[in-house]
This record gives structure tokens, C-alpha cells and sequence, in this order.
């Protein structure tokens, strides 16, 4: 059996009185990129702090790669993103990377030099320079020069420009294809849907699901824009929803459209367009409502 | 609607306020303990055991000149005004820094600034802030004098000289917050000049010759104003002319310069990458080497004034018997010897180290309440090698420092004449270390599981510690009170032996707490940005 790159165990986090996370359990397979979606304060960077040893659980575990986490084992199998990078502002950027790879002991040194061609980052220049982009781009280099096994990304390119935005993806490309796991905690769901197989939603501290991209879309909402038929078609099963006019009309079907492309069969319909859900919109399907704690 | 420059005071005031009480608290306490000295020893007549003693220009170089020194309140001034008002004057100078400085380092500036308030006005306001804690702070120590039954006029005058005094180096942090970045570097500038003006009044002090330096430092005319002796009111307007001049340079700065940057910037490439920045003790390091420098600097001239001083003071007390049994009557007969004086210094240097070692330790929980640590340790090493590595680095720097101003002690004493060999100069150094053992152990085991209480405690601790060992003979306190200071039970090294059990003992206080520390700093939530 395949021991999991990461692996969330019943895991549970309280701050005093508040519950960040609440018996999240989760696990990834060696090789996976797997998107963390949720709101802000929903717990995705607790969950990668756990992960990482930062914070020490409540109750539950932690592996990464069959690893308990905060261990030597499991650090020396990490690379790790935040969202705003601190580093030690004297420093530049050379002798951060220079730390960083030092403590961590791998390094894939000619993947640097590449790494930090295509992030066109000047290293030279101290940190306390660096714009958040660029400082993002040193801890990018790092995590990506050390060849970790698992690379947890806590909305690593919130600083970056577009284009470095695709030279990120690349990277990531790259990494999954070297069967490197990737963990990627993103608002920017465009890309999560570009780089990630699978996506884990959490909300209010609780896993609410974790499903293929592709699983989600069979089960969100298809819209479909047709001409030729009037609003009787809100009545067919599964149209939750409708606009339009006598003779053109909008549909949402969520769940099987075969009751609407029957219903459409004995329709005069002249023209017929769908359109998928983009994962914001199923993002937003799980999130738009208000939440009901059992 | 709140306003943004009264939103800005309600942000400040709750930055300061506790800070605030804090050093109120402290120059209330040494006014008291100044003026409760006066009164042990017999008030004005107790003095005539002194009145050489108050001539000597060793002392005065140390003390600063004895003016009124027959009242209560002229004594006060004389024995404490000088080190308080330098404590003061550099936690003013520092919080000065921090407020802007800090704030524009941090980024939490630029939102205020591009809303109703302009970096102008946010200025200011830190202006008026700092000018208010300056007249509070003169204001505690005036209605302290008066409540001790000095006279109104006099004590007003010593509370404007103080308010002034400090106001002026809270605007002269104020002015290099605005000449340099980051925070670390404006603060080490305003500490430099604070420092170097402090050094200069006592030279101008302790050297007849070169006296009127005194004119050319504002402690120069902290003494000049002699309050509770010829009340110089017009010594004022000095302090005031260059409070008008930094102020102004201050805004003709902030008017020439952009949010978050210096008016002089540095350089910010770096050609070649240190040599030390991959392994976690060099990094440690390279972070603390300018704060090894300066300590070192501060340390070691502290130690050859010291030094310069021996001879001139065992000559005296020599001299002159009455002296002699007035400190035996108060404890410190000990001083009337070479060796008794190196040891009682011990006391001092004891502090600095204690001092240095909170603060080298302290980097660690700045570097990991701003996220620093945070890849580091969650990919690289354990918190515990970080925690060993920051112990390690600063026992050195420790041990360096304490050689090093062994040396300059001894040096000035050579230059004077004295008669301690070098080897007794690295006995006392060495026996000074002792007392931060215990600190360091107190200081992690706060680190490991009251972070955020570690730094402030720790300095308290310490601060109470030196009052107990330093006045407590003097003020005649219990003797449970003074077995509860560490300092206490330290030997005057090299006048006396080593003592074993007193070394055995702090040592295993330390491990005891730093073995605490360790163990809940291993399993605590790192703090995040």
C-alpha cells in the first residue's frame, strides 16, 4: 500500500475558544496536486501550519510521508510557500537561498540558476529591497530548488505578476511531472483549476469535500441557452433555474440534463448552446449559502 | 466619524501607555529611593563624611557634578538624577524610533498615510505624543520632590529640566527615524549620539581642564540648570533652542524623503554572500554581530572609566577615615580597597551582561513573531537546534564581551596607576557572568511558555534584582528581601573567593528553567506574523 504524501488524521486545532479546524481528515497520494480552497479564515493555513510543525495540533495527526509532522523525517521531505514571505530583511537575496538550502540540505543546484533566470530575480539585491513578489519569487526558488517531496503553497502567488504567474504554473508542471506532491492553497481559482486534479474545500474549520475537479463538474450546474422554446421549459426536472424571453431562454439544470434534452426533442429548438461551471461557480455553490452546523 | 490623526493618538496611546507607567513608576521609585538615602545617612549633616568625596572629580565624572547636594532634593539629583535621566533618555530615544520608524518598517503606515492623515500630520503626531510622555514623566518627578517637602519652585524647575531633557532626545529619535532605515539603523544612531553626548559630560566632569564640554551636551546642562541649589532657569532656553532647531530639521527631512525610506539610504546590493548565512549557528550570528559590537563598545568604556577611576577613589577614601566608616556603616567598606571597588562594580557589569544576554535571546522571538523562522524551521532544522544555536551564540558574545571589558578595566587601571592585577579583572569579569546563567535560564523557560511576557518580565526581574543588591544594604532592607536577589549571593571577586555553592546554585536554577523553556518552546504554536 502506497503511504500518502500527506496525510490530515481526524485532525482538530482549537485557539482558545475558537475552533480552527474540527476533525479534518484528508489524504494525499505521492504525486498528486490537489488544490485548498476555502474562504479566509476558514482554516486552509492552519491546516498547512499543523502540516508543517508550526502549530501543534489539538488533537489528531499529521504525516507526511508516513511521517509525523514537526519531525526531522517529515522536514527534511518539505518545501514550503507562505503567503507573505519573511525573511531577514540584512540578507540578500543569494545568502537567503543560500539559508534556506543550507538548513535544508538538498539542493538541485542548476535548477537554481534556471529557476531564478525564469523568475528574473535579482539575488544580489538585500531583502529589505524586495518588493512582496520578489520575495515570494526567493522562497519559490527554494522550495522548488530543493527537489522536496512535498511542496505545501499557501497562496504562493498572491504577490506575483501574471507573467510570473506562468512561470509559477510551469514549475508546478514540472514538479508534479518529477511526481512531486503539491499542495496548493490558492484564491485564484483559475489557477487551481489549471494546475490541480483534485480540490479539498474546507470551511468554518470542516472539510466540506474533496472531489476531482471533473467529479465536480458532473455534479454542478450546466447552463443552457436556447432558442425556440418559452418558459414552460421551467417546469422540466432539474431546471432550477430560468430567464429569458418568449421564445429564447437561459436554463440552469443542475444534476442529469436528460429531462431537459427530451423535453427539448419535442421542441421546435433552432439553436442550442451549454456552457460547464467554472470551478469559482461551484466554489461559490458550496459557499453562497449560509452555513448549517450539525 | 473618527478622525484620522485622533484615531492615530488613540493607536499611540495604547502603544506607550503601559511603557509609559513603567518608567514613571521607575523615576518616581528612584526619586524615593533617593531621597530615603538622604535621610539614612543623616540628611545635610551626614554629608560632611562626603565633602571630599562630592569634590573629586572621579566622582563627579561618574555622578555629575553635586549641586544643592545639603537638600534632599539636590542629593536625589546628584546621586540618581544622572542614570536616570540616561534611562530615561534612551528608552524615549528608542520608543521614538519605534513609533516611526517601526511603523513604516512594518508597513503600518502606509494605510494610515494615504487616508485622511498625511505622513506630515502622523509625524507630528508622534512629535506631540513623545513632547507629552516628556512632560508627564518631568511632571512625576516635580510632584514626587514636592510630595518629599521640597520646595515648589525647585522641584518644578528639576521637572522641566527633565521633561526637556528627555523631550529633546525623544525628537532627536524622531529626526534619525527620519535620516535613516530601517528602524535598527536610526535607533543605533540616536543611541550613538545619546551616548556620545553622555560620555562627553563626563569627561567634562572628570577632566577640569576640558570642563567647558559641558556646554556642548544637553546632561551638561541637565547639571547646569542646578536645580535645589542657584535654580538657573535660563539654562532652559537651551534645551529649547535645540528642541525649535531638531524639530525643524525633522520636518525640512520628512519633507524631503519617501514613506518608508531614509533621507540617507544605503546601499542594498550585496556583491558577495557572507560566508556564514548557511548553517543555523552563523546565521545566528551574522544577525547579532552588530549588537555584539556595540555592547562591546559600550561595555568596554564603561569598564576603563572605571578603571581610571580605582585609584583616584582608594586614594581618597585613604585619606580620609570618616568616609571610610560612613560606607562601612552602609555596606560598602569593601570599596575602600583596589580589589573591593572591582568587586562592587561587579554588580554593574553583572546587569550589562544580564542585559546583553535578554537581548540576544530576544532576537529569536522577534525573528518569530515576524514569520522569519517560519521556513527555516518548518523545513529545515528543529526549533530546539535554533534555541541552542541562539544560547550558544550568545554565550559567546557574552564571554567575549565580559574579556574584552576585563581588558579595558584593567587598562584603565594601568593608565591610573592601580595596583589589581589583569588576572583579577577576568576573576570579577568572570564572576559577572554568573548572574546571567539564571537570566538566560528565566528568560527561555518565559520563551518556551509566555512568549509575549518574556522580554518585559525578564528585564523587570532584573531591574528589581539590581535594586534589592545595589540599595537594599544601604536602605538597612531585611534580610529575607536581599537573599531573594541572585546578585546578593555572588562574592566580590577577586576581594573575595569564589563562591561554589552560589555558582553550583545559580547554574542549576538556569538549567532547571532553560531545560523548562526548552521543552515547552519544543511543543507551543510558533507565534505568526
Amino acid at each position: 500500500m502506497t503511504v500518502p504524501a500527506l496525510a490530515l488524521e481526524h485532525l482538530t486545532k482549537h485557539f482558545g475558544a475558537t475552533v480552527a479546524l474540527d476533525d479534518v481528515s484528508l489524504e494525499i497520494a505521492p504525486g498528486e496536486v490537489v488544490g485548498f480552497l476555502g474562504p479566509n479564515g476558514a482554516g486552509k493555513s492552519t491546516a498547512l501550519r499543523v502540516a508543517l510543525g508550526l502549530l501543534r495540533p489539538t488533537s489528531g495527526a499529521v504525516r507526511v510521508m508516513g511521517h509525523a509532522a514537526g519531525t526531522a523525517e517529515a522536514r527534511a521531505r518539505l518545501a514550503y510557500v507562505p503567503g507573505d514571505v519573511a525573511l531577514w530583511p540584512r540578507l540578500s537575496g543569494e545568502e537567503s537561498l543560500t539559508l534556506l538550502e543550507g538548513l535544508h540540505g538538498v539542493v538541485d543546484v542548476a535548477y537554481r540558476a534556471r529557476l531564478i533566470e525564469m523568475f528574473d530575480v535579482d539575488v544580489h539585491k538585500r531583502v529589505r529591497a524586495y518588493s512582496k513578489g520578489n520575495r515570494q519569487k526567493i522562497a519559490l526558488v527554494a522550495a522548488f530548488a530543493s527537489r522536496a517531496d512535498v511542496l505545501l503553497l499557501d497562496e504562493p502567488t498572491s504577490g506575483l505578476d501574471p507573467l510570473m504567474e506562468r512561470v509559477f504554473r510551469e514549475c508546478v508542471g514540472e514538479a508534479a511531472a518529477r511526481g512531486q506532491t503539491v499542495i496548493l492553497s490558492s484564491h485564484i481559482l483559475s489557477e487551481v483549476e489549471h494546475l490541480c486534479a483534485r480540490v479539498a474545500m474546507i470551511r468554518s474549520g470542516r472539510l466540506v469535500r474533496v472531489a476531482a475537479i471533473e467529479e465536480l463538474r458532473e455534479h454542478a450546474a450546466v447552463e443552457f441557452d436556447i432558442v425556440g422554446v418559452g418558459p414552460e421549459v421551467r417546469t422540466v426536472a432539474g431546471v432550477t433555474h430560468w430567464e429569458g424571453t418568449r421564445d429564447r431562454v437561459k436554463v440552469t439544470v443542475t444534476g442529469s440534463p436528460a429531462p431537459l434534452l427530451q423535453f427539448l426533442s419535442t421542441q421546435p429548438v433552432t439553436e442550442l448552446r451549454t456552457r460547464e461551471a467554472s470551478l469559482e461557480e461551484i466554489f461559490l455553490s458550496y459557499y453562497d449559502v449560509p452555513e448549517t452546523r450539525g | 466619524m473618527v478622525k484620522g490623526p485622533r484615531s492615530l493618538t488613540a493607536l499611540l496611546r495604547r502603544q506607550c501607555q503601559f511603557g509609559v507607567l513603567v518608567v514613571a513608576l521607575g523615576v518616581v521609585s528612584a526619586i524615593a529611593i533617593g531621597i530615603k538615602s538622604f535621610r539614612i545617612i543623616g540628611g545635610a549633616a551626614g554629608l560632611s563624611a562626603m565633602k571630599g568625596l562630592l569634590t573629586s572629580p572621579a566622582v563627579a565624572a561618574l555622578y555629575g557634578k553635586p549641586y544643592g547636594v545639603s537638600t534632599a532634593g539636590g542629593f536625589t539629583q546628584w546621586k540618581m538624577g544622572m542614570y536616570l535621566a540616561l534611562a530615561v533618555t534612551t528608552w524615549i530615544t528608542l520608543l521614538a524610533t519605534k513609533l516611526s520608524r517601526g511603523a513604516e518598517d512594518d508597513g503600518s503606515w502606509d494605510l494610515l498615510v494615504t487616508g485622511r492623515t498625511t505622513h506630515r500630520r502622523a509625524t507630528a503626531t508622534v512629535a506631540a505624543s513623545l513632547v507629552v510622555t516628556s512632560a508627564l514623566l518631568g511632571f512625576a518627578a516635580a510632584a514626587c520632590f514636592v510630595a518629599a517637602g521640597e520646595s515648589v519652585i525647585a522641584s518644578g524647575l528639576y521637572g522641566a529640566t527633565l521633561g526637556l531633557l528627555v523631550a529633546t532626545f525623544a525628537m532627536l529619535g524622531l529626526l534619525s527615524a527620519q535620516l535613516f532605515a530601517p528602524r535598527r539603523r536610526a535607533s543605533s544612531c540616536a543611541a550613538g549620539v545619546l551616548m556620545a553626548t553622555f560620555v562627553m559630560r563626563m569627561v567634562a566632569d572628570g577632566v577640569p581642564r576640558v570642563s567647558f564640554l559641558r556646554w556642548a551636551t544637553p546632561f551638561g546642562w541637565f547639571e547646569e540648570v542646578r536645580c535645589f541649589d542657584s535654580n538657573r532657569w535660563w539654562v532652559l532656553a537651551l534645551f529649547v533652542l535645540v528642541l525649535v532647531v531638531v524639530t525643524w530639521l525633522t520636518v525640512a527631512t520628512e519633507n524631503r524623503r519617501d514613506v518608508g525610506q531614509g533621507l540617507f539610504a544605503r546601499g542594498d546590493v550585496v556583491a558577495r554572500p557572507h560566508a556564514l548565512v548557511g548553517s543555523v549557528d552563523g546565521m545566528i550570528w551574522t544577525q547579532r554581530r552588530g549588537l555584539a559590537g556595540t555592547w562591546v563598545v559600550v561595555v568596554a568604556l564603561f569598564a576603563a572609566l572605571m578603571g581610571l577611576l580605582i585609584k583616584p577613589l582608594v586614594d581618597f577614601a585613604h585619606s580620609n577615615p570618616s568616609y571610610v566608616a560612613t560606607l562601612q556603616h552602609y555596606g560598602y567598606g569593601s570599596m575602600v580597597t583596589s580589589k573591593g571597588f572591582v568587586g562592587e562594580m561587579g554588580l554593574f557589569f553583572s546587569v550589562a551582561f544580564a542585559f546583553l544576554a535578554v537581548t540576544s535571546l530576544h532576537q529569536l522571538f522577534a525573528d518569530e513573531g515576524a514569520g522569519r523562522l517560519d521556513i527555516p524551521l518548518a523545513t529545515g532544522v528543529a526549533r530546539r537546534r535554533w534555541l541552542d544555536s541562539t544560547v550558544s551564540v550568545t554565550t559567546g558574545i557574552l564571554v567575549v564581551t565580559a574579556a574584552l571589558s576585563a581588558l579595558a578595566f584593567a587598562a584603565g587601571s594601568f593608565v591610573a596607576g592601580g595596583d589589581v592585577s589583569t588576572g583579577d579583572f577576568f576573576q570579577a569579569a568572570a564572576s559577572s557572568l554568573v548572574f546571567s546563567i539564571p537570566v538566560c535560564g528565566f528568560y527561555v523557560a518565559l520563551l518556551g511558555w509566555v512568549p509575549r511576557a518574556a522580554l518585559g518580565v525578564t528585564s523587570g526581574a532584573i531591574i528589581v534584582t539590581f535594586v534589592v543588591a545595589a540599595f537594599g544594604p544601604a536602605l538597612h532592607w531585611p534580610e529575607a528581601v536581599l537573599v531573594l536577589s541572585p546578585l546578593h549571593h555572588l562574592p566580590l571577586v577577586p576581594l573575595a573567593p569564589w563562591a561554589p555553592s552560589a555558582v553550583i546554585g545559580m547554574l542549576g536554577v538556569g538549567v532547571v528553567l532553560g531545560v523548562l523553556g526548552i521543552f515547552g518552546y519544543e511543543r507551543r504554536d510558533l507565534l505568526s506574523a
